[in-house]
């Protein structure tokens, strides 16, 4: 029989994981990835029915979604909408450029994949991935915001492991290397 | 309403869980509020639960730095909001419950301003667009009200049997207001959750985590508030209120998913003009026909 905190305990564990608000900032690819986010968000996929929505302040955010090679020009632009955001929250890199910097890796302004400035949870790889892979990894990171990043660490919960969507449904938990 | 037959200790104790439920209902009835509105637009739509999980999820944010004066007015907001329904509930003064609501809502639009986020701010002017087109035709159903029932206290209106003249016009005016407190149309002034809006949460721009917690459950409030003003409108036989309640919900919504392009001057006209008119019509048939007229 579990007690009134318990219960309160597991509710709040539930309404985290079932409320994910998404932030979305592209660093700057080719859009293609903002594109196939919006798709996402639109009826066809209707992302709403995991109780998403897309808001513009990243304060009332859960899930922060990005697009793009991290580069010189708006590093601290990253990195400074990831601090606004409040714990529990998540990093989802959307398509090649965020995993690894893409096809502008290389060039003189580019850092390389999102991971060199904030701390990612899920990949979501493709260029640009469909929608229903964007969702399965806003799925996939659902897990992980039941508990603030901390909380996760001292429990040897799935951070500072990331996961790795590979095929539609298909996942895959990797060690990334700590930065 | 008034519990006569009851101690008055338990008559308050009453007062206050139903105070207290009254937005957790209104969470439900908007989680049922979204599923039909994305059944509408061929969409499965989120759990029935989902605006208690979205209030326990935001409560339970670790804090954010927030403006002390902006968290002042919604806290001032909430309480002010929750006494106007306290207020009806407890078969108070009618007029005085409106004034009530319409000095929260003004809180709530000075806490929008108090930060410097010019969306915020924006969200703020509009806001208070809302409240011109709103506050009148409140007052203007409650003085309908006090025409039927020949006074002004909640509790005499819930014991009144409006005429069924007054009826349709009072339920239209009570629709149009229903509409202004769901916060769904006109697309430029919402603050929904819906994304036809034309800004996003403009006045909650700068509310985050517990805050904007408070902020919605002001903004539950304030829709419990206009739904116990349409279940007022025939208390006296229960099941007719409740469809009341059901119609002009469901009116409203039908309304919201038809025009999803009204702006805040359609919503001027059809507020004033037709919700106006329809509240002076339901108050002379009111006061003729009701318990009120000589």
């Amino acid at each position: 029989m579990r007690g009134p905190r318990e219960l309160w305990q597991a509710w709040v564990r539930r309404s985290r994981t079932k409320s994910p608000w998404v932030v979305h900032f592209d660093c700057g690819g080719c859009n293609g990835c903002d594109i196939e986010i919006l798709d996402t968000l639109m009826p066809r996929f209707s992302a709403e029915r995991f109780g998403v929505i897309n808001v513009g302040d990243p304060r009332q955010g859960d899930i922060l979604l990005v697009t793009g090679p991290a580069n010189l020009r708006n590093a601290a632009v990253l990195r400074s909408v990831y601090d606004q955001m409040a714990e529990p929250k998540v990093v989802v890199a959307v398509g090649s450029c965020a995993a690894h910097g893409g096809v502008f890796r290389g060039a003189p302004n580019i850092l390389g994949g999102v991971g060199e400035l904030v701390p990612v949870d899920v990949f979501v790889p493709g260029c640009p991935p469909t929608p229903e892979r964007i969702l399965d990894g806003v799925i996939a990171a659902l897990p992980l915001l039941a508990e603030p990043r901390t909380a996760r660490q001292a429990t040897g919960g799935p951070s500072p492991m990331s996961i790795v969507m590979l095929e539609q449904g298909e996942e895959e938990v990797v060690r990334v290397p700590a930065s | 309403m008034s519990l006569p037959g009851l101690p008055n200790l338990l008559a308050l104790v009453a007062l206050v869980a139903a105070t207290a439920l009254a937005p957790l209902g209104v969470g439900l009835l908007l989680g049922v509020d979204r599923r039909v509105t994305a059944a509408m637009q061929l969409r499965a739509g989120p759990p029935i639960l989902q605006p208690w999980y979205d209030l326990t999820k935001l409560a339970t944010k670790t804090s954010l730095p927030v403006d002390r004066l902006a968290a002042s007015l919604l806290v001032a907001h909430v309480v002010l909001a929750a006494g106007a329904v306290a207020l009806v509930l407890a078969g108070g003064d009618l007029i005085a419950a409106v004034l009530v609501m319409g000095a929260a809502r003004v809180l709530f639009i000075l806490a929008a301003g108090a930060v410097e986020s010019p969306y915020a701010q924006l969200g703020a002017s509009r806001e208070l667009i809302l409240l011109l087109i709103s506050e009148p035709l409140l007052l203007l159903v409650a003085i309908a009200y006090g025409g039927v029932a020949g006074s002004f206290s909640a509790a005499a209106v819930a014991a009144a049997r409006a005429p069924v003249l007054t009826l349709p016009t009072l339920g239209l005016t009570l629709g149009v207001l229903l509409a202004i407190a769901l916060r769904k149309s006109p697309f430029d002034l919402a603050t929904s959750h819906h994304a036809h809006q034309e800004l996003v949460k403009g006045s909650t721009t700068e509310m985050a985590g517990f805050w904007l917690a408070l902020a919605e459950v002001g903004h539950w409030y304030e829709t419990a508030f206009v739904l116990v003003l349409i279940a007022l409108a025939s208390l006296a036989v229960p099941l007719v209120g409740i469809g009341l309640v059901a119609a002009t919900y469901t009116v409203a919504i039908v309304a919201d998913n038809t025009l999803p392009r009204a702006t805040w001057r359609s919503a001027l006209w059809i507020g004033w003009g037709i919700g106006g008119t329809a509240a002076v019509i339901a108050l002379v048939t009111g006061r003729l026909f009701g318990a009120g007229g000589a």
